[in-house]
């Protein structure tokens, strides 16, 4: 037996992916975003009114609140809630779905609470949170965590249900040993759960966190600046602002969680 | 001396195990309708060290429990399992390959060895052997059926383990890809001889590779013993390639009464 290792192209590996797919892609979304913002001025002509603003106009408020520097506090302030309270929904979600997962009883138990908690309007959990609590920054976060946890709980069940119970044999006969088996056998089968309810996570939070933001009368924030935007109809600064985060949201979506997510799958054929 | 026409090969590595097998009863519960029902009774096998145990039966005669409880996958039994001297390092190729997916190739077979171990440096020989080079930094899932039975073989060996179980480990593959493998276990386990219990429902692979075979039966009495026959096989290693003779053994050992 000589290790014949060498020179000869292995039939079985895969082409790398080309980047024809990658440059196409942005092409196809430049091309839609234009003809959405043409949509958007068209329509904004048509109407003629203060309540319907076109592009332009929301470029300008935009320029000018980040020349106030309203923008980068407002955008911080809200990202800084997203952030804490998307990690501790997470945290919470993740631990409470392994356990559910785990523990058929437990599962039984406490499905109903799970739905009922589901089920429960974002609306109820943020009044509810405001009299309870009061009106400070923990509120907020609690509320908008409370929001998250119910379906993070949900997809990290179904995740710890989907483990393989032959590669579980397969690394207790080989004697893997706790840690290589929760590093090389259960954690690459949760993560895609886990980056899936992250993604979906992270465009629930935001939304709400505005929401919080505004009804529970926080002095800072995209949330804030929008109700405020809202008491005088002024439209233009509510979608310059609404513009800015759906921008924050996207570039942490296709520059954190869409290659972590790829990088997950990268061994599926 | 077990391992068959044993001039030509130098073991290079520890002897097998010596194994003793005592499976008073195995019970499977109720389930869904089926009543309790017994699939393994009184089966008592001395299986001598580097020898190539093959177990065939029914289906349902409880072979693969047997392997589940030999490799301690399965404890819910009457009985035990006692090695000679200390517990083997114990291999295991299963039905389907069981590879993580998202470990290469190369990944797979180093993740049985503890960190840094010697056998290690072997993983490129090995990975040549069984006709892989070329493929270490491979996923699985893109590799053929028959490619990740190699690698799972691989795994098997880089181990040198002093049990080999194999549960039917080429059903589902075509002929000649399957007596491939067949041919390459055989290669792999004259270079490194050890003790190996093998599955099977096919008879002819059963007497080409086997040094003893022992039928199962299905348990429909309760006066029924699991072991239905027990047959030592003495062929030479170039009788093995002979269909001629294959053919007789394969008669006489599950044709005749």
């Amino acid at each position: 037996m000589t290790p014949a290792v060498t020179s000869h192209t292995p039939p079985f590996v895969m082409a790398p992916a080309t980047a024809p797919a990658w440059t196409q892609r942005l092409g196809w979304t430049a091309a839609s975003m234009l003809v959405l913002v043409l949509l958007w001025s068209l329509l904004a002509w048509i109407a003629n009114s203060r309540h319907g603003p076109g592009p332009l106009t929301v470029l300008n408020v935009l320029i000018h609140e980040a020349q106030t520097g309203t923008l980068w506090l407002s955008l911080a302030a809200t990202l800084a809630r997203v952030a804490v309270s998307f990690t501790i929904a997470m945290l919470i979600g993740s631990m409470i779905g392994l356990a559910l997962g785990r523990n058929d009883t437990a599962n039984r138990f406490f499905d109903p609470w799970l739905i009922l908690f589901l089920n429960l309007p974002a609306l109820v959990i943020i009044a509810l949170c405001y009299v309870w609590m009061g009106p400070w920054e923990t509120t907020a976060i609690t509320a908008v965590a409370l929001n998250k946890i119910p379906s993070a709980a949900v997809q990290m069940r179904e995740g710890t249900r989907a483990l393989s119970r032959d590669l579980d044999e397969m690394a207790l006969v080989y004697k893997f040993g706790w840690w290589k088996t929760l590093r090389h056998v259960t954690i690459p089968q949760l993560a895609p759960f886990f980056a899936a309810s992250a993604r979906s996570g992270l465009a629930l939070v935001w939304k709400i966190v505005l929401v919080v933001e505004a009804l529970g009368g926080h002095s800072v924030g995209v949330g804030h600046q929008i109700y405020t935007a809202f008491q005088s109809f002024d439209v233009a600064v509510i979608l310059a602002y609404a513009l800015a985060f759906i921008a924050v949201i996207q570039v942490i979506e296709s520059t954190l969680l869409q290659p972590w997510q790829d990088h997950l799958n990268r061994w599926k054929r | 001396m077990n391992a068959y026409d044993p001039p030509g090969a130098t073991p290079n590595t520890v002897l097998g195990a010596a194994l003793h097998i005592d499976v008073k009863a195995k019970t499977f519960p109720p389930v869904a309708g089926r009543p309790h029902h017994a699939v393994l009774r009184g089966l008592t096998l001395d299986v001598e060290p580097r020898s190539f145990l093959v177990v065939t039966g029914p289906s349902g005669c409880g072979k693969s429990t047997l392997l589940n409880i030999i490799a301690g996958l399965d404890t819910d039994y009457n009985g035990t399992i006692r090695f000679a001297g200390a517990a083997p390092r114990i291999a295991f190729m299963f039905q389907s390959p069981r590879l993580l997916p998202w470990r290469t190739v190369e990944q797979n077979i180093a993740l049985v060895l503890p960190d840094g171990d010697p056998r290690q440096a072997r993983i490129p020989e090995l990975l040549a052997s069984v006709g892989l080079s070329g493929a270490e930094t491979a996923y699985p899932e893109r590799l053929s059926l028959g490619m990740q039975r190699r690698v799972a073989i691989a795994r098997a060996f880089v181990l040198e383990p002093g049990l080999l179980l194999m549960d039917e480990p080429f059903v589902s593959l075509d002929d000649p890809t399957a007596d491939a493998l067949r041919a390459l276990v055989l290669d792999l386990w004259r270079h490194a001889p050890t003790t190996v219990v093998f599955v099977t429902h096919d008879r002819s692979e059963a007497v080409r590779l086997a040094t003893r075979i022992v039928q199962l039966r299905a348990l429909n009495s309760n006066a029924d013993l699991s072991v239905a026959r027990d047959t030592p096989v003495t062929l030479t290693l170039a009788e093995r390639n002979d269909p001629h003779a294959l053919a007789a053994l394969r008669a006489k050992v599950f044709d005749t009464p």
